[in-house]
């Protein structure tokens, strides 16, 4: 906490980024506990963890004393909640995908993606978000799997290639 | 006599039409990115760097540079025509820039700016030329605890370069490395950090974190508020972009203080176009005689950041190519790619892969020389495609990303990592911390812990080696005085102003 003009701030969104740090600290000393710190006299696979974890405190106690003590990178401009809607939308069509990709192969996976995004998000009409949805959807699976050559999955629709 | 050679040589690979079709492909694409707001060169270079592996490594690194070029030309045009910035390097341009589209000059501030944009990136090139196979040979002698140094001044110099506070930068920089970590131990074979992930066994792969990072974080973040950017209509014709006599002749000492501040300022790890271009605006601010033209349409303060961050990319690859050593994200890219090939980045390249590092120098005269033609001559073309394309870019951005890094192992589990790193990197933007150390971090891990253990292996376990050997010692000082000057520095400037 920080005395700013006679009221005192809590800092929040920089306190938890120090406790998530000191969090990577403890899980970088605690996961590798298991591995040798020196090997033969010369440092093991433990040994870069702890430096790092060592530094990482160092740089934790620095970013607080930065940000509670001398008052640097206070003032954050984070978005409201009601921004954050449009991001989190874009995101969840990120996690459609990863879901759907191998389950209904590529091409379904990105028109459903795309429908989504154009539609649930953008807010554009049906029949726009539906068409720019099959362009993108036969664009991708035409640039990647017939010029690239990369094995896509098609899911179901996986007799048609052997057509 | 024997550089003149390995250039011929080098143009002989470059016009190769192959690589020619790719150097065309990759300034045409930076071109649009640099003019497209939300997605950087980094982010250009991660997400189209796995459609360039069917191309072998001469055509994926020519293409790839020429998305990192190419992207500060056309970064111009949004900063002069609807004043917001395509890539942060163009920031400064807007100052002048807009002010001069406001009074009818939009055709003369662009003009200039791709002709300072030629002269910067050609001269830089020519730079490249003389002083990497130099750098290179006096790297060659280098061993493991003077890579271990150089390469932790390389990481600290960007910490002191990427934003305002070093601590933060230092905090990023370990969190690269510590996802560095992750995977098989590099010399006992052990699982690290692996939480019994087999996807995890060969560690985090570079693609899924840098496209989440650099491609997909820029994305969501420009997702936060609906923006309405207006574009300045002007006559763009050839005629009209091409600036008169009297201009240009304002802007000679300007575009060769620019080039020599560009191409010194690139070659420093972390400091690249964007910084550049602001030190040559300092520049021509300072020893103007009319200093109270700039910020109204001075067209040296076009000018000179123009050609100074042109001139930065050629500097940037002087310690990539001879070094082994990425000085920005887009570079590091490069440098993954050189890696995913199998070959060996560093002092050897220029030895063992001639025509590679050749072929990509004779490659950037030819893309300097179409980036050129393609910014006087089709500005109209480019604000029409930026005025159709801006509103499905989110998506296309998303979908190219998700292809890009499936393609790279076929794995579904990247593309998740991808989301994974495009949440953090988000997070990253809104508590201020800044991205290029995680990257450089990732990417330079592996090698650093490597160097580090190879040299205490030769010294028994005595870490003193790093600061007997001369220049050793000489690269953790210079890290120490990067870290420890820029405070000062900051400090003592306000009482000075």
């Amino acid at each position: 906490m920080t005395k700013g003009q006679g009221t005192i701030q809590l800092h929040l969104p920089q306190t938890l980024t120090g406790l998530l740090i000191w969090g990577i600290v403890a899980g970088l000393v605690w996961f590798t506990r298991g591995l040798p710190y020196m090997d033969e006299g010369a440092p093991g696979p433990r040994f870069m963890p702890v430096l790092l974890a060592a530094f990482l405190s160092i740089l934790n106690v620095l970013y607080w004393m930065d940000v509670f003590f001398f008052h640097r990178g206070g003032r954050l401009n984070l978005p409201r909640a009601s921004e954050l809607i449009r991001p989190s939308g874009f995101i969840l069509v990120g996690v459609l995908m990863i879901l759907l990709w191998e389950r209904l192969g590529v091409v379904a996976t990105v028109l459903i993606a795309s429908f989504v995004e154009l539609k649930g998000i953008q807010g554009y009409s049906w029949a726009r978000s539906i068409w720019i949805g099959l362009l993108f959807s036969l664009s991708t699976w035409v640039l990647f799997q017939l010029v690239l050559r990369v094995p896509l999955p098609a899911g179901p629709f996986e007799f048609l290639l052997a057509l | 006599m024997e550089t003149i050679y390995l250039l011929l040589k080098g143009f002989s690979v470059a016009l190769n039409p192959e690589n020619l079709l790719l150097c065309a492909v990759g300034v045409i694409t930076g071109t649009l990115v640099g003019a497209l707001p939300g997605i950087g060169s980094a982010g250009a270079c991660a997400i189209l760097l796995p459609a360039t592996f069917k191309l072998g490594p001469v055509g994926s690194l020519i293409m790839l540079a020429g998305i990192f070029y190419g992207t500060q030309y056309g970064g111009t045009i949004t900063s002069v025509l609807m004043n917001v910035p395509g890539e942060s390097a163009s920031v400064v341009t807007m100052f002048d820039g807009n002010p001069l589209a406001k009074q009818g000059r939009a055709g003369v501030a662009l003009g200039l700016a791709a002709i300072g944009s030629f002269v910067g990136g050609t001269l830089s090139i020519v730079g490249l030329m003389l002083f990497g196979p130099v750098l290179a040979n006096y790297a060659l002698e280098l061993g493991p605890a003077e890579h271990f140094s150089l390469m932790v001044l390389s990481l600290s110099l960007v910490c002191a370069f990427s934003g305002e506070s070093i601590v933060r930068g230092l905090i990023a920089t370990c969190f690269g490395l510590i996802l560095a970590l992750v995977g098989q131990d590099i010399m006992t074979g052990q699982p690290r950090l692996t939480f019994d992930f087999q996807q995890l066994l060969d560690g985090i792969e570079f693609l899924p974190v840098a496209v989440g990072m650099f491609g997909l974080s820029e994305t969501i973040e420009s997702f936060e508020k609906k923006s309405s950017m207006e574009i300045i209509r002007a006559d763009l014709g050839f005629f009209k972009v091409l600036p008169s006599l009297r201009d240009l002749g304002q802007s000679f000492w300007a575009m060769v203080r620019g080039t020599v501040i560009g191409f010194l300022i690139g070659i420093f790890p972390g400091a690249g176009p964007t910084i550049s271009s602001f030190i040559s605006y300092g520049v021509e601010q300072r020893i103007s005689r009319n200093p109270e033209q700039f910020g109204k349409g001075a067209l040296a303060g076009v000018a000179g950041p123009e050609t100074a961050n042109n001139a930065a990319t050629g500097g940037a690859l002087v310690p990539m190519l001879s070094l082994g050593l990425p000085s920005s994200p887009s570079t590091a890219i490069m440098l993954a790619a050189l890696i995913m090939f199998g070959l060996k980045p560093g002092p050897s390249l220029f030895r063992e892969a001639p025509e590679l590092v050749w072929g990509l120098i004779g490659s950037m005269y030819i893309g300097n020389v179409l980036l050129v033609i393609i910014n006087l001559a089709c500005i109209p073309l480019i604000v029409l495609f930026m005025d159709r394309i801006r509103a499905y870019l989110p998506l296309a951005i998303l979908l190219l990303s998700a292809f890009g890094v499936y393609s790279y192992r076929n794995s579904v589990f990247d593309i998740g990592i991808m989301i994974f790193f495009a949440l953090v990197g988000y997070g990253m933007r809104k508590v201020e911390f800044p991205q290029a150390p995680v990257i450089l971090g990732v990417l330079l891990g592996g090698a650093a812990e490597s160097s580090l253990r190879q040299a205490m292996v030769i010294s028994d376990g005595n870490p003193s080696i790093f600061v007997t050997r001369p220049l050793s010692a000489a690269f953790l000082c210079l890290t120490l005085a990067s870290l420890i000057l820029p405070p000062i520095f900051l400090r003592k400037r306000p009482k000075q102003d």
